[in-house]
C-alpha cells in the first residue's frame, strides 16, 4: 500500500514538473520602497494571471542605478525596471529599455488620461518608454505645535517669513534651526531642492531645449537660489551648519522627533511622519505650500516622475507578459489604476492619471495625510524637470553638480565659481558624449 | 631481496618514470591554475583591454580602441592628482593608528594578566565584521540624529546638541581613517603579537642585567626584531587601505564635497555611475601600479635591512 501511495505520488510529482516549466517567468526590478506593498500587487497579479510568475528584487534607492548597471553588463537585463528621468537618455542610448509604441497604440485606450505634465517622462525621442510609477513635488511641511508656542497660525508664505518665523522660534528656544535640509553627498536631494529654489527664483529647467545651460550668467536666478541657500546656512543661521552632511535618515529622524519645526519633502513622506512607530508628531505635521522668493507669496516647485519600463531584451510572450504586469502596477487594469491606487492608498505616493482625483477612496485615504488641495496646488505651482531626460550625460553632470553644490554649501567656494564650474561641466560633456 | 639490487637497471624506465612524475607535479595543479586563469587573470586582461577603449554603453554598443588616451586624460586631470593626495593622506592616516595602536595593543596582549585569551579574542572581532557592516555600524555611530557618539558625549555634557561626525572635510576624512583603523587594528596587533613572542626572553633578561630599562630594551630590542613582520603588516595595510571603497561609500559617500572621494570611491563613480567601463579600468590600473610601487619601495627600504639584524 505505501509502495503504491509512494508511486503515486511519484506520478503527481513528475506531471507537476511540466506545468510549473510552462510558468512564465519574468523578472521585476526596483528600488526598494515599501516591498510589502509591491510584493502584496505581485501577489493579486500572479492569481489573476497563473501562467505568469513575477521574480521580484528590491534594491535599495541609493544603489539602484549602479545595481542595475551591474546586473545589465552581465547580460541579465531585468524584464520591468522602475526608472528615474536622469537615467531615460543613457539607458534608452544603451538600450537597457525599449520603445512600447506599439503596445501603448494597441492596448491603452486610456492613455490620454495621463497628466499632460507627466507624459513628457513618459516618453523618450517621439516613443513612449514607460508607464507612471509615481509622481511627486517637494511641499513644505511644518510642525503646527512649534509654530503656535511661537505664536504663528501658519505656515510661511515667503521665504523672508520663512526666515523670521524661525529666527522667532530660536529666539524662544523651540528650535536649534528651522530645518535639516538632506543635502549630504550621497543623497539625491540638493539637486532637487536646488531645482525647487531655482524655481522659485523665477528660474525654468536647469537645462535648455538643446541641453544647454540656463544658468551660467552672473544675476540669474540659479544664483539668487544658491545664495539663499547658502545664507539661510552662514547669515541668517536658520539652517544647521552641517547641511553639507546631513544624510536623508538625519532629516527625517530630526524633524520625526520634534525637533525641527520645518521639512522640505514629497506629499507622500506625510505618511512616515503619521506612522507612531517611527514619528512623535504624527498630529501635528501640516502640509503647505512651498514659500515664495523675494516677498513676493508665489510658491513654485519642480515635479518628478518615476516609470515602469520594459528591459531591452524582453521579447515574444515574455514582452506580452512584461506588458500586462506594466498595465497592471502603472496603467489602467481591470477598469482601474490598480496600481497608481494601491499606492496612493498605501502611502499617499502622486499618480499620474487625472481620474483618480475623482476616486473617493484614493482621495479619502490621502486626506487621511494631509489637506490634498495643498498638494493639488502646488502641483499647479510645480515645473517640470523633463530637460533632464533629454540629456544622456544628466546622472554624470548631477554627481559632478552634488560635489560643487556640496562645496558652496560648506562656504569653501563661492557661489559664482560654483554655478560657473557647473556650467562648464554641462558643455563639456555635451561635447564629450557627441564624440 | 639481493635478486632485485642486482637487476639491470633499465634508463629507459627511470627517465619514462622521472617524465611522468615530473609530468604529474605539473598536471596537479593544473585545476587550481585554471580556476586562477579563469578568475583573476582573464578579468584582469578583459580590464586592461577596456582600459585601452572608449566603452560607454550610453554611447557606443561595443568598445572602441584609444590606446592610452584614458590613462594620458587622467594624468593630465588636476582631479586625478587631488584624489590620489587624498588617496594618501587617507592611507598615511589608517597606517599611523593601525601601525601604533597594533604594537601597543599587541605588546598589552602578550603580557599576563587574567582574562588575556578573552582579550586575544575579542581583539579579532572588528577584523570578523565584514567592511559593510562596519561602515554601516560606523554610519549610525557618526549620526547627527541619532548617533551613539553623540549620545555619549551628550550624557556626559560635553556636547550640548548632537552634530554631525562627517559635517566637514576634515572630520569626515578622520571619521573614515579611525572607522577603517578600528578595523584593522585587530589584524596587526595579532600579526606584531605573533612577532613578539619569537623575541626570545633571554635578550630581555640580556638588557635588565645591563642595566637598561624597559624604554631601552623596546627601542633596542623590540623595535628591531619586529621589522620583518612590521615591514609585512606595512605592506599589507598600504595595499589594502589605499583601495578603500566600502568604508566610504557606506559612511561619507565621497562627501562633503569631495572630501572623501578616493581613488577606490571614484573608480565606483566612473564605472557604475557614469558607465565609463574604459576609463574607469584605466584608473583601476593605474590604482594596481601605485600599490605595486609602494609594496616595492617598502620591501626595498624595509624588509632588507633586517637579514642584516
Amino acid at each position: 500500500m505505501k509502495y503504491r501511495l509512494f508511486l503515486t505520488g511519484m506520478l503527481a510529482l513528475l506531471l507537476a514538473v511540466p506545468t510549473a516549466v510552462q510558468a512564465l517567468e519574468i523578472t521585476l526590478a526596483g528600488w526598494s520602497y515599501r516591498t510589502d506593498v509591491v510584493e502584496g500587487m505581485l501577489d493579486k497579479f500572479q492569481k489573476e494571471n497563473p501562467g505568469i510568475t513575477v521574480k521580484y528584487t528590491g534594491v535599495p534607492s541609493s544603489n539602484y542605478a549602479a545595481r542595475i548597471a551591474t546586473t545589465v553588463m552581465a547580460g541579465d537585463v531585468p524584464d520591468v525596471m522602475y526608472l528615474r528621468g536622469k537615467d531615460t537618455a543613457k539607458w534608452y542610448k544603451a538600450k537597457w529599455i525599449q520603445p512600447i509604441d506599439d503596445l501603448v497604440e494597441a492596448d491603452a485606450p486610456w492613455i490620454d488620461e495621463m497628466y499632460p505634465s507627466v507624459r513628457p517622462y513618459m516618453r523618450y525621442e517621439d516613443h513612449w518608454i514607460g508607464l507612471p510609477y509615481y509622481t511627486g513635488y517637494q511641499i513644505l511641511i511644518y510642525n503646527e505645535d512649534i509654530l503656535k508656542k511661537a505664536g504663528f497660525t501658519e505656515g510661511p508664505k515667503t521665504l523672508e517669513e520663512w526666515t523670521s518665523q524661525v529666527k522667532a522660534m530660536q529666539s524662544k528656544n523651540l528650535c536649534e534651526y528651522g530645518f535639516y535640509p538632506n543635502w549630504a553627498q550621497g543623497e539625491i536631494t540638493v539637486v532637487r531642492d536646488f531645482q525647487v529654489f531655482n524655481a522659485l527664483f523665477g528660474g525654468e529647467q536647469l537645462l535648455d531645449k538643446n541641453s544647454d545651460p540656463t544658468f551660467g550668467e552672473p544675476g540669474s536666478a540659479a544664483h539668487k537660489a544658491l545664495q539663499w541657500m547658502v545664507d539661510a546656512i552662514y547669515k541668517e543661521k536658520v539652517f544647521p551648519p552641517d547641511s553639507a552632511a546631513v544624510s536623508m535618515k538625519d532629516a527625517r529622524n530630526n524633524f520625526y522627533a520634534g525637533r525641527v519645526p520645518f521639512y522640505i519633502g514629497t506629499f507622500y513622506h506625510l505618511s512616515g511622519i503619521r506612522n507612531p512607530k517611527v514619528s512623535k508628531i504624527t498630529d501635528s505635521a501640516r502640509a503647505a505650500l512651498i514659500p515664495g522668493a523675494e516677498g513676493k507669496a508665489k510658491s513654485a516647485s519642480a515635479l518628478f516622475a518615476r516609470a515602469y519600463v520594459m528591459g531591452g531584451k524582453t521579447t515574444g510572450e515574455k514582452r506580452k507578459a512584461a506588458w500586462k504586469l506594466m498595465k497592471f502596477l502603472g496603467g489602467k487594469y481591470n477598469g482601474e489604476y490598480f496600481g497608481a491606487k494601491t499606492w496612493a492608498k498605501a502611502s499617499g505616493l502622486g499618480y499620474g492619471w487625472k481620474s483618480l482625483e475623482q476616486d473617493p477612496e484614493a482621495q479619502a485615504a490621502m486626506n487621511k495625510l494631509g489637506k490634498v488641495e495643498v498638494l493639488n496646488l502646488q502641483k499647479k505651482h510645480a515645473f517640470p524637470q523633463n530637460r533632464i531626460q533629454d540629456a544622456v550625460w544628466f546622472s554624470e553632470w548631477e554627481e559632478f553638480s552634488k560635489v560643487q553644490l556640496n562645496k558652496a554649501l560648506l562656504n569653501n567656494q563661492s557661489v559664482e565659481e560654483t554655478l560657473g564650474n557647473v556650467a562648464k561641466k554641462a558643455k563639456q560633456l555635451k561635447k564629450r558624449y557627441k564624440r | 631481496m639481493d635478486q632485485v639490487l642486482k637487476k639491470p637497471v633499465n634508463r629507459m624506465q627511470i627517465l619514462s618514470t622521472r617524465t611522468f612524475w615530473r609530468l604529474w607535479s605539473y598536471l596537479l595543479p593544473l585545476p587550481c591554475m585554471l580556476i586562477i586563469i579563469l578568475t583573476v587573470l582573464y578579468p584582469m586582461g578583459h580590464a586592461f583591454h577596456l582600459s585601452l577603449t572608449e566603452f560607454n554603453p550610453s554611447y557606443s554598443e561595443t568598445p572602441f580602441f584609444i590606446g592610452l588616451e584614458n590613462y594620458w586624460e587622467l594624468l593630465s586631470s588636476s582631479s586625478f592628482w587631488e584624489t590620489l593626495m587624498r588617496t594618501l593622506i587617507f592611507t598615511a592616516g589608517v597606517l599611523i593608528i593601525t601601525l601604533s595602536a597594533g604594537l601597543g595593543l599587541a605588546i598589552l596582549a602578550k603580557q599576563k594578566f587574567i582574562g588575556r585569551g578573552l582579550f586575544r579574542t575579542c581583539l579579532l572581532i572588528p577584523w570578523a565584521i565584514p567592511p559593510v557592516a562596519a561602515g554601516v555600524i560606523w554610519s549610525w555611530i557618526f549620526s547627527g540624529s541619532a548617533g551613539v557618539l553623540n549620545g555619549l558625549l551628550y550624557k556626559l555634557g560635553i556636547l550640548d546638541h548632537y552634530i554631525s561626525w562627517t559635517r566637514s572635510p576634515w572630520m569626515a576624512m578622520t571619521a573614515v581613517i579611525y572607522a577603517r583603523a578600528w578595523r584593522d587594528v585587530s589584524l596587526t596587533s595579532l600579526l606584531f603579537l605573533s612577532g613578539l613572542t619569537t623575541i626570545p626572553d633571554e635578550l630581555y633578561d640580556a638588557t635588565k642585567v645591563d642595566g637598561a630599562g624597559k624604554l631601552r630594551s623596546f627601542w633596542y630590542i623590540t623595535l628591531p626584531l619586529l621589522r620583518p613582520i612590521g615591514t609585512v603588516i606595512l605592506i599589507l595595510e598600504a595595499t589594502t587601505a589605499i583601495r578603500a571603497f566600502p568604508l566610504i561609500y557606506t559612511i561619507t559617500g565621497g562627501g562633503p564635497g569631495d572630501a572623501t572621494a578616493v581613488i577606490g570611491w571614484q573608480i565606483y563613480t566612473e564605472m557604475f555611475k557614469y558607465l565609463h567601463f574604459g576609463r574607469g579600468s584605466a584608473l583601476a590600473y593605474l590604482l594596481t601600479l601605485i600599490t605595486a610601487i609602494m609594496a616595492v619601495i617598502y620591501i626595498r627600504f624595509g624588509y632588507k635591512r633586517t637579514q642584516y639584524l
